[in-house]
């Protein structure tokens, strides 16, 4: 259970970083649509964020309320929330 | 429209509850330059925006604002769990805690509730991207003071990130004013073109 515990930080940790990384590079694009190596930097980021999300979604459960698998019922509000303590 | 994302930004995991820090650390959530009044300036300048690139860094700075106000929230919802009434009364919590017990209220450290008054719209590009660019720098100050008050290290590493965001939305607004400039009519003054007058949209 606490392997279990680590291996799912580490992918939500991914998570984060993908993530943070399409934020910024995002608001660099609106100010700079043209510029392709921001181009492929975001869909490079944006297909690993895909990937590692249905990974943890399969794993562990929902990262949005549209990723919620209906044969477990509604695990939306199960486990604790970004800002509990014992969450991160 | 807006998704929630069950994750922070940025992992906020305080080992030690301070509600004397939290205190001070509120003002990032409801206070003059805190992170509340950034993500309302923003999602509500971009509607009459002449121009889709500012349109866009507005919605995206904007949305990240958001989840900002939720890593603030995070770090005084930890520095405030499992308090006694010694601590509250010791720290100087009291004066918050009369109030809203350990729920997160939008003000600034200074007791003073959250205000709109505290952001503008001004419908203008020129004052409303200035405004942007004053609000980041102002933020930025407010995270160099937290860091000058506290040195628990789980507190300035989330605070330190927020505090490099600022710099990235500094510079991006600085695009936004040169993107603004360019696309103006050359023969105006350098600064200003009224939107409100013109009918291009």
């Amino acid at each position: 259970m606490i392997e279990n515990r680590t291996e799912r930080n580490k992918l939500m940790k991914a998570i984060q970083t993908y993530s943070f990384l399409l934020t910024d590079v995002c608001m660099y694009l609106d100010a700079y649509p043209d510029n392709k190596n921001a181009l492929e930097y975001y869909d490079k980021y944006r297909k690993m964020f895909e990937e590692t999300v249905s990974e943890y979604e399969k794993k562990y459960g929902p990262v949005t309320p549209l990723g919620v698998n209906i044969e477990n019922g509604w695990t939306w509000i199960e486990d604790s929330w970004p800002w509990e303590y014992n969450n991160n | 429209m807006w998704q929630y994302e069950r994750k922070l930004q940025y992992p906020v995991k305080i080992k030690n509850p301070n509600p004397a820090l939290a205190k001070v650390i509120l003002s990032q959530l409801g206070g003059p330059d805190g992170e509340l009044g950034a993500s309302l300036r923003y999602l509500n300048q971009r509607y009459t925006m002449p121009y889709k690139e500012i349109t866009g860094v507005l919605t995206d700075v904007g949305t990240e604002e958001l989840g900002h106000v939720e890593m603030i929230s995070s770090i005084i919802y930890q520095l405030t769990r499992n308090l006694t009434m010694d601590e509250i009364k010791s720290s100087g919590f009291d004066t918050y805690f009369v109030d809203h017990t350990t729920g997160i209220y939008p003000q600034a450290a200074s007791g003073t509730p959250f205000s709109a008054s505290a952001l503008q719209v001004k419908g203008d590009v020129f004052a409303d991207i200035n405004e942007d660019l004053a609000a980041e720098q102002k933020a930025r100050v407010s995270y160099d003071n937290i860091l000058r008050l506290i040195d628990d290290p789980d507190v300035c590493d989330a605070i330190r990130f927020l505090r490099q965001r600022e710099l990235v939305h500094y510079q991006r607004f600085g695009d936004c004013l040169r993107i603004a400039q360019e696309k103006m009519d050359s023969q105006n003054f350098y600064g200003y073109n009224p939107q409100f007058d013109k009918n291009n949209r």
